[in-house]
């Protein structure tokens, strides 16, 4: 195996000259799409449509408590696998929904309905950015059918670029990020689209100013 | 599938199949169509690929650095790094690896490279079981078929194709309902992944200065890939480096627009290897294995620039060549344009007259997110020296002739004369050649030869006024 890593360098540091310049670019090349003076209603307003031109169900309600109210209709008879979320209260969480379970999922099969806040969101693109760890699982935005997502519009940015440079200042919390963009989604048969292959058929965004409790009240 | 042996013979057989020609003109014709809206949705995109190119090609002109650089990254965050010089070397040290952990059975995201080096194959022959999870993939593992298509690898089959072959290998009753075939993948690969023991992924993208993995895929598999199952090795070609998160922000954005003309791709993930300590719902052990299989000597050819390619599929969909024939044609890993420089430079090295298959119109020049110059690479192989010897030596021989009579205005008149005298002349065509005019009529018809030449007939009017 050593062999294979110096034999490989080796022929790597023989081989020259042969790639073609690359174009040298005059400034560095804004990688983003740039915020175009956009206030943080609008972006949110911006990532609302996008999120909704790939397919995801957005709601922005104008108070915390109709979202709420909202969100606890979406968990009506679901058993939930949730984030330790500092949105919504767990004790009205589990009294609205069937189960309600954190961290990994105990009976998969059963598990329908993901809960998760997000990390950003993405204004360009209408992606969410969530950041597996402590209390953020990944399961949940992954094995459900449906998986609700919580979005405050401090949390949308402009563009990729801006929360990939984001994501750098995150430090040693890196260890698997998932970019969203819409719910599952297939055409290797015909070219006919169809969501929810293999993970979430249905992606709900409820964006709302919501509170900031301590995690885990009862 | 084609158990033929030359490019020629397989295209033969695909011309042939026209249910597969015209479903191969519909996916490859929209896809092109939805990259082309995409690149226009933003106001530079060749700027963007300018910048995308450039950050490739500088990471390919310091490789060596950038792979030590990646290693320590990745090591110091506590992943473990391999280095596979060819497709033998790398499924000893992945088999190693599943030896080690006790895996038998692992699940796979699409990925190219394990393509490239059939670890399939190595993997069935040492007693582990592999499953393809994206659909397509899983279909064509079933069926015992070749993707044809990099992004699209089923493009060639229909959805009744699809229903027999779930209905034939894993006993169920489909119809040929897309959603209900879809519906039946959900459910049987959800077992598998929960079941299986290891999972393994290539790599879109390598992030040199965090020591990242990017892996992007619509359906999600790759999520489950790299998180359900206690062991994530992933294979990468060693030119998959990109400098940092603000470069493959560029990259993402390129990549997803070219492929499927999508924003970005549904899922974009992130992977730190070594670092799943910090998240209890990941594995336990991640591997990384650097493939070259080939790479460092195309580095060190006049085909480097191949190495940038970030394997998007828009160059297959614009070519009027797959658009005719299709992937199986091609008979490599790599299909299309792309395709016919890869294919005979890495692993096997099949494929040499691949630099045939080819108009030499450039448009996959335009539609490349990193610009590669890929006709120009395909005319270098035409020259010989990658593109087998007796074609060189008949080619070469015909084209030095040709240079000698050329060049020759008084002799090539007389050849001309000799010609036209022993030759038929006139406004038909040439239907079947005779034994000079090659394979050319094989597909095509050949126009006559003018009774007089051209300068003749200009002089004649020119004389008349």
């Amino acid at each position: 195996m050593d062999d294979s890593r110096g034999e490989i360098l080796d022929k790597i540091r023989r081989s020259r000259g042969w790639l073609p310049e690359a174009k040298t670019l005059a400034a560095a090349l804004a990688s983003g799409a740039g915020n175009h003076g956009l206030t943080a209603v609008e972006l949110a307003q911006r990532f609302a449509l996008e999120a909704r031109k790939i397919d995801a169900e957005v709601f922005e309600d104008p108070t915390p408590e109709a979202a709420l109210e909202r969100l606890l209709g979406l968990l009506k008879d679901e058993h939930v696998l949730a984030w330790d979320l500092d949105h919504v209260d767990r004790g009205v969480l589990a009294s609205a929904s069937a189960s309600l379970e954190f961290g990994k999922s105990s009976d998969r099969s059963r598990t329908s309905l993901g809960l998760t806040g997000c990390d950003m969101a993405i204004a360009e693109t209408g992606s969410l950015v969530l950041v597996a760890g402590p209390g953020q699982n990944r399961e949940a935005s992954l094995i459900c059918r449906t998986h609700v997502a919580l979005v405050r519009p401090s949390d949308v940015v402009t563009d990729l670029a801006e929360a990939l440079a984001r994501v750098d200042s995150l430090g040693e919390r890196r260890a698997h990020i998932n970019i969203v963009s819409g719910p599952s989604r297939t055409a290797d048969i015909e070219m006919t689209l169809t969501r929810g292959v293999h993970g979430p058929k249905r992606l709900v965004i409820l964006v709302a100013d919501w509170p900031r409790l301590n995690k885990g009240d009862a | 599938m084609s158990a033929q042996d030359t490019f020629v013979q397989r295209a033969d057989e695909a011309l042939a199949d026209h249910d597969l020609g015209r479903s191969i003109r519909h996916v490859t014709g929209l896809l092109d169509q939805r990259r082309r809206e995409a690149s226009a949705s933003v106001p530079d995109f060749e700027a963007l690929k300018d910048r995308a190119r450039s950050a490739k090609l500088g990471m390919l002109a310091d490789l060596e650095g950038n792979l030590l650089r990646f290693e320590e990254k990745i090591k110091a965050n506590g992943g473990h790094v391999h280095w596979a010089k060819d497709a033998e070397d790398a499924n000893r040290i992945i088999l190693g690896i599943l030896e080690k952990s006790g895996a038998k059975k692992v699940v796979k995201s699409k990925s190219m490279a394990t393509e490239e080096i059939e670890l399939n194959h190595a993997l069935e022959a040492a007693g582990v079981t592999p499953v393809e999870t994206d659909l397509g993939e899983y279909v064509a593992q079933l069926k015992g078929d070749k993707p044809s298509h990099i992004i699209l690898p089923i493009i060639h089959m229909t959805r009744q194709a699809v229903a027999d072959t779930f209905n034939e290998k894993i006993g169920t009753h489909a119809s040929p309902d897309v959603a209900q075939l879809v519906e039946i993948a959900r459910k049987v690969l959800r077992k598998e992944f929960e079941t299986a023991d290891a999972g393994i992924t290539g790599a879109n993208f390598g992030v040199v200065d965090s020591g990242a993995l990017c892996i992007v895929s619509n359906e999600g598999n790759a999520r489950f890939v790299t998180s359900l199952p206690r062991l994530h090795i992933a294979v990468m070609g060693i030119e998959k480096l990109v400098a940092d998160l603000d470069d493959l922000s560029v990259f993402l954005r390129v990549l997803a627009r070219s492929a499927t003309g999508q924003r970005l791709t549904v899922y974009s993930n992130l992977i730190w290897p070594g670092r799943e300590a910090n998240d209890q719902s990941g594995p336990r052990e991640a591997h990384v294995v650097l493939l070259d299989n080939g790479r460092s000597d195309l580095l060190n050819s006049k085909a480097a620039e191949i190495l940038a390619c970030i394997r998007c599929g828009a160059c297959l969909n614009i070519c009027p060549i797959y658009k005719a024939v299709g992937g199986h044609a091609y008979g490599g890993t790599y299909p299309g344009p792309m395709g016919s420089i890869l294919s005979p430079a890495l692993g096997a090295k099949k494929g040499s007259e691949l630099a045939g298959a080819s108009t030499l119109c450039g448009a996959c020049k335009d539609a490349c997110p990193v610009k590669i110059d890929i006709p120009r690479m395909l005319q270098y192989y035409r020259t010989g020296e990658k593109f087998g010897k007796r074609e060189g030596l008949v080619k070469g021989l015909s084209f030095y002739l040709f240079g000698l009579l050329a060049s020759r205005p008084r002799v090539f008149g007389a050849f001309g004369r000799l010609l036209r005298t022993i030759a038929p002349t006139g406004n038909g065509w040439i239907k079947v050649g005779p034994w000079l005019p090659f394979g050319w009529t094989r597909h095509r018809t050949l126009k006559l030869p003018a009774k007089k030449t051209f300068i003749a007939q200009w002089k004649e009017k020119a004389g008349h006024g």
